[in-house]
């Protein structure tokens, strides 16, 4: 399994340091940012989003430059793109020299996941970051059961049934026919579902395409995967700029 | 007879009414402001803690770590250390012309002393910045004073025009004086600063540019005590920004203060 990724955001380049050294001994990746707003554009950039390399999540400092950290979970909340993703920010966790009452409610409030006093004892850091993944997965893994693979080839997602072996789709019953192409294309969108998949990610892994596919051909697969599945073609959201997700 | 001796309890009794509602308005204030600046003080004491236990415990932790990612964390954890005690002892000075300013004392003392003394101090940094320190203060202009709060005065306003303008050109004039004050100016030849920062300068903790006041291992506190040292020798100050560019303090000091 991929190494988890977190995502220390404070200005005081000592703290980033110490947090990342003990992150990345317990087995995590790390990436840092000095400020929000270095934060933020790191979030919002393209990468974030997209499979390869999403963020698992966040120790956020609050007394920063110009933009407190809870200025910054409040920009998250309420940014469009991770609403319509379907992934959900990031978990939270306040990490913070501020631990008046007052603003460790006000922390909680803006969806932190949990909030620790500076200064800290690594361990307990690095315990409670393992809590949060672990309920941050549980809960992911509960979201899933809408989809189950049974045996090797089938994939069920509500009333979709898609099956790689017979290359067969039934939509609520009904039997669609389908290219061989776009059974593919279905079955690799429900398998990273949640996930913002470019036009180029999709060509490499699921035409295996060395530049003689256009990526034109994938918005016509998708379209034409969109009116198959009936009720269900407006879980194929469109990314503007960035590319195709299923949306769970 | 009796209607005026009415009419004047009357009066006195509004007049200490309207005292009281004064006065519980101005400790509410106060005391406001006490409670953000334990909080301040507490979030800056902790932040340089927190990053020399940090530091340390990732090195008892991890035994095995290399020799040369140790030393990195080793000094860091010292250079926090020179931070907290800087902190400390701004934190008592601010701590004492707020709470005990009879614990110093006055003496008849010569500013030009005073000064040479700070430009002396600030002569080998100012050196290694390729920056210069003038000044015009004439011998014998004797004030009755605190040394360390009148050092302190001089001492941090320059040593802010040394951290952050570059190869700057620094000077101390006396402006004017009267019988009863000494005005004064520091100027430098930097960029001056933006004017909203401008009304902000001498509060405590309050800083234009966070990273590099850091860098330099500034407190936070170094302007807000020269503003109470100014008071507590029965003067006022400022800072502009001045018309050919760079950052300006004007001050007055009393000959004689309580």
């Amino acid at each position: 399994m991929a190494k988890q990724r977190i995502l220390i955001v404070d200005d005081e380049e000592d703290i980033c340091m110490i947090l990342s050294y003990s992150l990345q001994k317990a087995g995590y990746d790390t990436l840092v940012a000095h400020s929000a707003e270095e934060a933020l554009e790191l979030l919002q950039s393209p990468n974030s989003l997209i499979a390869s390399s999403p963020i698992d999540l966040i120790l956020l400092d609050i007394m920063m430059g110009e933009m407190s950290g809870l200025e910054m979970a409040e920009k998250l909340r309420s940014d469009i793109g991770y609403r319509e993703s379907g992934i959900g920010i990031p978990p939270i966790i306040f990490l913070t020299a501020l631990s008046d009452e007052d603003t460790v409610l006000q922390g909680f409030k803006l969806g932190a996941d949990d909030y620790i006093s500076k200064p800290f004892r690594i361990a307990e850091v690095l315990a409670r970051v393992a809590a949060v993944l672990r309920r941050t997965e549980a809960r992911r893994q509960q979201g899933d059961e809408a989809i189950r693979q049974e045996g090797e080839n089938c994939i069920v997602f509500e009333g979709i049934v898609v099956n790689k072996a017979d290359m067969s789709l039934k939509v609520d019953g009904e039997a669609v026919v389908m290219t061989r192409k776009e059974i593919e294309l279905l079955c690799y969108l429900l398998t990273h579902r949640g996930q913002i998949l470019s036009r180029e990610h999709l060509l490499k892994n699921v035409w295996d395409s060395n530049g003689f596919v256009l990526e034109r051909t994938v918005d016509v697969h998708i379209t034409h995967l969109r009116r198959k599945l009936g009720q269900y073609g407006k879980r194929i959201v469109t990314k503007s700029g960035y590319g195709y997700m299923f949306s769970v | 007879m009796n209607i005026w001796i009415i009419i004047g309890i009357g009066v006195v009794a509004i007049v200490g009414v309207c005292y009281a509602i004064y006065k519980r308005k101005i400790n509410h204030a106060r005391e406001q402001q006490r409670l953000t600046l334990t909080q301040n003080i507490s979030h800056e004491l902790k932040t340089p803690v927190a990053s020399i236990r940090g530091a340390l415990e990732t090195i008892l932790m991890h035994p095995d770590m290399d020799e040369e990612q140790r030393k990195q964390f080793i000094e860091r954890a010292y250079q926090q250390s020179g931070r907290l005690a800087n902190l400390v002892e701004d934190i008592s000075t601010i701590n004492k012309l707020d709470t005990q300013t009879d614990f110093y004392t006055r003496l008849q003392l010569d500013l030009h002393t005073v000064v040479e003394n700070v430009v002396q101090d600030l002569s080998l940094r100012a050196m290694q910045a390729g920056a210069a320190i003038t000044h015009n203060i004439p011998k014998h202009l004797i004030i009755s004073g605190n040394y360390t709060l009148l050092y302190s005065i001089f001492h941090n306003i320059v040593d802010n025009a040394l951290n952050y303008v570059e190869k700057a050109e620094i000077s101390i004039q006396l402006i004017n004086q009267d019988p009863a004050n000494l005005y004064f100016s520091i100027s430098d030849n930097g960029q001056g600063l933006p004017n909203e920062a401008l009304a902000h300068i001498f509060e405590r903790f309050y800083r234009v540019d966070k990273g590099r006041s850091r860098k330099v291992g500034g407190t936070g506190l170094g302007l807000s005590i020269v503003k109470h040292a100014v008071i507590f020798h029965g003067g006022n100050i400022t800072a502009v920004n001045r018309q050919e560019g760079g950052l300006e303090y004007k001050f007055s000091l009393a000959r004689r203060s309580k």
